[in-house]
């Protein structure tokens, strides 16, 4: 019986340290897929000469030797995508982590409470109306369509927020069938826009809804990099607290804990990180859903361990999903929306069948 | 060390508990009984301070509970509900460390993991340790989140009176897990450790409380030992039912309901669906007739 409990003892242990190792692993393989992918594309190079355009970006020189068209391509072109592909993804990952967390359901995706929509619809109305109805001046309108993306999905989310809430307490339910509500609002003004739009104009549209990381500059990398990172940081704060919101919110209350700052807190924050994902890059689907299943198959369900892996793995995942988006129909480019929703709808219906066997879902 | 002092509160504008008063002191177990509505899952949120009451004041240990702070009285008191579901494949430690964050703020340590393992040694449930919550039946499920409460209010200082409130914790256990349950709460209780529990068996209230607090229509119908309580008049005023008190052979009061459905209609009174199943079921009524007077002369 003692030796039973040394034994138990020493897996419990073990798996803690396996979760946390796995988790701090996956940074370095972060630094190292960012890295490979600086690599591929239209032309290949060799990590070394990636490295080598890098460290001498910061006055290091080192052995490998590359032209000046490479370190061009590299500089301006692949490194602002990959690193918007890394800002968008990592902080997707975090909030589709968080939300599953404060929703205590597996299957919630960071745009159910209509944050995506209501950005969609931000985006489109730009699009159609920017230049005519708005009288926005050509110069504004790469400026105008990521503030009215956020704009929207903020908006949204508002709205959905405050339809949940009564006598100051957010009902995570109503939250849930507020979000549908507000995304099928969105997604039939959106819909008009649409029927009236030119065929130009439903171009870009459909480019857009698809969503894509080509378009990257450095000053997007700029602007969204802070916007999604850091409210994605913050939301690694809240592992403690979610764990206990596993139990419910009643008894998350009887720990102490504060629910409907936490709830108001995470809701706010995931907003900002998805109004900020869709307004740089249009759509991308399922890495806020894929993400955290996958890693909690491995690591398990301890949110301390799981929102900082999510961060990671989003990271990983999106940045792979560009490199294959712009090679495989190269020298075209796939949206990056279609690789992750036909990577991810597999893998989700994999998982599902997986799942269904365990009974764990 | 738990005081309820003129415990009132209101939803709708209707009275849900009227100016309840009562004390649960270190090593005794309070039942709380009354039928559906009569507001016993609102006197608890109140006395967790989920709630806070209309008029009157809840004090744990002479302090007044809107003047903890939340952690502070998290490791004071600690609430088991009726079931609790989880979608996560969470570990019975996992679940039972929860417990612990009042206290490390989600930083375990290892003395953190000793306590729970302490807490599921005490629940009789420490080879459960490593098992997925999802897997346990429901007598272990509860006896997890009996462990978690008691690893939440584990502390050094054992000159400080703990409470634990649990909302009817055998409501989806079978008889011999419900016993099983409440022999356990009994043996966990000391000099430290008061409990008052939730009940809807007058029979479970009877054998393992000390006291007990009769609630109808939020207000207090009765309250004392078993013995003084639960009397047939009382009872059946509570439940709106005709009952009988028996007593074991051990003197523990026992209620069982008098006045059947049979007894009502052969007084006259036939409800409209005795009579539908009265005509489903009268070639049975000759068999039953038949069985009376056998069993009558034994």
């Amino acid at each position: 019986m003692a030796q039973a409990a040394q034994f138990s003892l020493s897996v419990a242990y073990l798996r803690t340290r396996a979760a946390f190792f796995i988790r701090v692993l996956l940074f370095p393989a972060l630094f190292v897929v960012l890295l490979w992918s600086l690599t591929v594309g239209a032309f290949d190079l060799s990590i070394g000469q990636v490295a080598g355009i890098l460290c001498s970006k910061i006055g290091i020189a080192l052995p490998w030797e590359f032209t000046m068209r490479d370190a061009t391509v590299v500089l301006a072109l692949r490194l602002p995508r990959v690193l918007l592909a890394l800002a968008v993804g990592a902080s997707l990952g975090v909030a589709g982590t968080a939300l599953q967390g404060l929703f205590r359901n597996p299957l919630v995706d960071p745009s159910l409470v209509g944050v995506s929509d209501g950005a969609a619809l931000g985006a489109i109305t730009i699009i159609v109306c920017g230049s005519g109805l708005l009288f926005i001046p050509p110069g504004l309108m790469p400026y105008a369509m990521p503030v009215a993306a956020f704009a929207g999905g903020l908006l949204a989310t508002v709205i959905s927020s405050a339809l949940a809430t009564y006598q100051r307490r957010t009902q995570v339910s109503l939250l849930l069938l507020a979000g549908i509500a507000v995304k099928a609002v969105a997604a039939a003004f959106s819909g008009f826009l649409v029927f009236i739009a030119s065929d130009a104009q439903l171009r870009s549209i459909t480019f857009w809804t698809l969503g894509s990381v080509s378009g990257a500059t450095w000053e997007t990398v700029m602007i969204t990099l802070p916007l999604a990172l850091l409210p994605a940081c913050a939301l690694l704060r809240y592992g403690t607290t979610l764990n206990a919101l596993a139990l419910g919110e009643n008894e998350a209350h009887h720990l102490g804990i504060n629910i409907q700052a936490t709830k108001v807190a995470v809701v706010v924050l995931t907003a900002i990180v998805v109004g900020a994902g869709v307004a740089a890059c249009g759509m991308i689907g399922f890495v806020g859903l894929i993400v955290p299943h996958l890693l909690r198959l491995v690591i398990g369900p301890d949110n301390r361990n799981l929102l900082p892996g999510s961060m990671a793995l989003g990271g990983i995942l999106l940045i792979l999903a560009d490199a294959v988006a712009r090679t495989i129909v190269s020298p075209a480019e796939l949206p990056i929306g279609i690789v992750t929703a036909s990577l991810g709808g597999p893998m989700f219906l994999w998982l599902l069948v997986r799942q269904r066997k365990e009974n764990i879902v | 060390m738990l005081q309820a002092r003129n415990l009132s509160f209101y939803r709708n504008s209707t009275a849900v508990i009227s100016s309840l008063s009562f004390d649960i002191t270190p090593g005794e177990i309070v039942a709380v009984l009354g039928p559906n509505g009569a507001g016993k899952t609102t006197l608890l949120h109140l006395l967790s301070g989920s709630e806070k009451p209309a008029q009157g004041e809840v004090l744990l240990n002479g302090t007044l509970l809107p003047n903890f702070h939340s952690s502070e009285l998290a490791c004071l008191r600690s609430v088991v509900s009726q079931k609790v579901h989880l979608s996560l494949p969470y570990t019975v430690l996992d679940i039972v460390l929860l417990g612990r964050q009042p206290h490390n703020r989600g930083r375990e340590t290892e003395q953190d993991r000793a306590i729970a393992r302490l807490a599921l040694g005490n629940v009789q449930a420490a080879h459960l340790a490593d098992r997925r919550y999802t897997e346990l039946s429901g007598g272990e499920q509860q006896r997890v989140h009996v462990a978690r409460a008691l690893a939440q209010i584990a502390h050094n200082d054992s000159s400080v009176s703990r409470v634990l409130l649990l909302d009817e914790p055998t409501a989806h256990l079978d008889p011999g897990q419900s016993y099983r349950l409440m022999d356990l709460l009994r043996s966990l209780l000391s000099n430290t450790l008061g409990m008052m529990i939730v009940l809807h068996d007058v029979n479970l209230a009877a054998r393992y409380a000390d006291r007990i607090i009769l609630l109808s229509h939020g207000r207090q119908a009765g309250i004392g030992t078993p013995r003084e309580v639960l009397t047939p008049a009382s009872v059946s005023a509570l439940y709106g039912v005709e009952t009988a008190v028996l007593h074991t052979p051990d003197g523990v009061p026992m209620i069982v309901p008098l006045q059947s459905f049979v007894a009502r209609e052969e007084k006259g009174g036939e409800t409209p669906s005795a009579a539908l199943l009265r005509s489903g079921t009268e070639s049975l009524q000759s068999d039953a007739e038949h069985y009376r007077p056998k069993a009558g002369s034994r």
